[in-house]
């Protein structure tokens, strides 16, 4: 796996760790074309050929998933990819784990009490070639104090999120405008 | 019913009762016809003044005014106190064999245009007891709205077993318990899903 070389240089790192500190309740920052196109369009191929599962529990979720590709899995964990998260956050983190999400139209995701996710790094890779966020769809975060912190992606996008205890998020419901369209997330978590 | 109100049609509670009692997949019953020709008509007049609030969360997406009982419109306001009378307590308690508060009742309107929606959930909250909704607005299957209900398993939502499609002047009631499992369809198209909802609350 290859990624912009943009990502190696010190002067995007100190612009993407100050938008990380922009917002202290949910720190975050979206690395937009983060891998080479071509890294991109294999990452994007093997998701789509896939096999996914249609996992179905109303009052928590409603979409299709499938375990995120070996080879990025191995990527995210090697020590380049560790340090650049280190150079933007200032921690360090061990393990990263994620999977492919395929959302259509009445899919979605809730902030259900009985779910509750470990505290984290969010890292969310974007395969969807093109997304209207009217259709729903959006990551959002929502601090402990009930404000929402919409994650607005794009494709071939790598975007961190930090979670702390009292932060949660949820896919907003996919609306009937998405009708025929399906929108391709990798969601993980590194701890 | 055995006393008669100036605002709602006459009802048989017998056979309401026995409908609300056998309902699949909890306990339900959709009274049709429910008010007055001219007093359902001043209501959605009445509404045409009132302000509706955007509602966005991870659930839901719709417009909604507040609660009637602190409404300056006097149609609203007569409703929220028709709707705790003992004329409308005692309808609800012999249809659902409930007792119910004189006190407490929440009430607001809502509309729902397209894309907006109300996902699977419950209504526990508080000491809620009967949940209903007063369409004011027809929708036909394919525009959406409907009031879906779920069968439930291991008490989990588990199947859409019935639709309810909204209908002007119908009105509906479930008990709300662990498994009353339900969702407003998403609305598509240029429908609008206008109605009254809220909750009669536990009288014990």
């Amino acid at each position: 796996m290859e990624i912009n070389e943009t990502y190696n240089e010190k002067e995007t790192i100190t612009i993407v760790k100050e938008i990380y500190k922009q917002n202290p309740k949910v720190p975050s920052a979206t690395l937009q074309q983060f891998f080479t196109e071509y890294s991109y369009k294999r990452l994007q191929k093997e998701v789509i050929n896939t096999k996914k599962e249609v996992r179905i529990d109303y009052l928590h979720h409603k979409y299709k998933e499938c375990p995120g590709p070996k080879e990025l899995e191995s990527f995210l964990n090697k020590k380049e990819f560790i340090k650049l998260l280190h150079k933007i956050t200032g921690k360090t983190y061990n393990k990263i784990s994620l999977k492919s999400f395929v959302l259509s139209w009445k899919d979605y995701s809730l902030i259900h009490d009985k779910h509750i996710e470990k505290p984290g790094l969010d890292i969310i890779i974007d395969l969807t070639e093109s997304w209207d966020y009217k259709d729903g769809g959006a990551v959002i975060y929502v601090d402990g104090t009930g404000d929402y912190a919409p994650v607005i992606s794009e494709r071939n996008s790598l975007t961190i999120v930090k979670r702390t205890p009292t932060v949660r998020k949820f896919i907003k419901y996919i609306n009937n405008r998405a009708k025929g369209k399906e929108r391709t997330l990798l969601i993980g978590t590194a701890v | 019913m055995t006393k008669q109100a100036s605002w709602i049609n006459e009802k048989n509670v017998k056979t309401l009762k026995e409908s609300f009692k056998k309902a699949k997949p909890f306990s339900h019953v959709v009274i049709e016809d429910f008010l007055k020709e001219d007093k359902i008509n001043e209501i959605v007049t009445a509404l045409e003044k009132e302000v509706f609030f955007e509602k966005n969360s991870d659930l839901f997406n719709f417009l909604q005014t507040n609660d009637f009982a602190s409404s300056k419109n006097k149609t609203l306001l007569e409703l929220h106190r028709q709707f705790l009378s003992p004329i409308m307590k005692e309808l609800i308690e012999s249809i659902t064999n409930n007792k119910i508060s004189e006190k407490k009742l929440d009430m607001s309107a809502a509309i729902y245009k397209n894309t907006d929606h109300l996902l699977c959930h419950d209504d526990r909250v508080d000491k809620r007891k009967v949940a209903y909704s007063l369409y004011l607005t027809t929708l036909k299957e394919n525009q959406g709205g409907s009031l879906n209900l779920f069968s439930s398993e291991n008490n989990k939502p588990k199947k859409i077993t019935r639709k309810i499609t909204p209908v002007k002047n119908s009105f509906v009631i479930f008990e709300v318990t662990s498994v009353s499992f339900h969702e407003v369809e998403e609305v598509v198209g240029n429908g609008e899903r206008i109605a009254i909802s809220g909750w009669f609350y536990d009288g014990d």
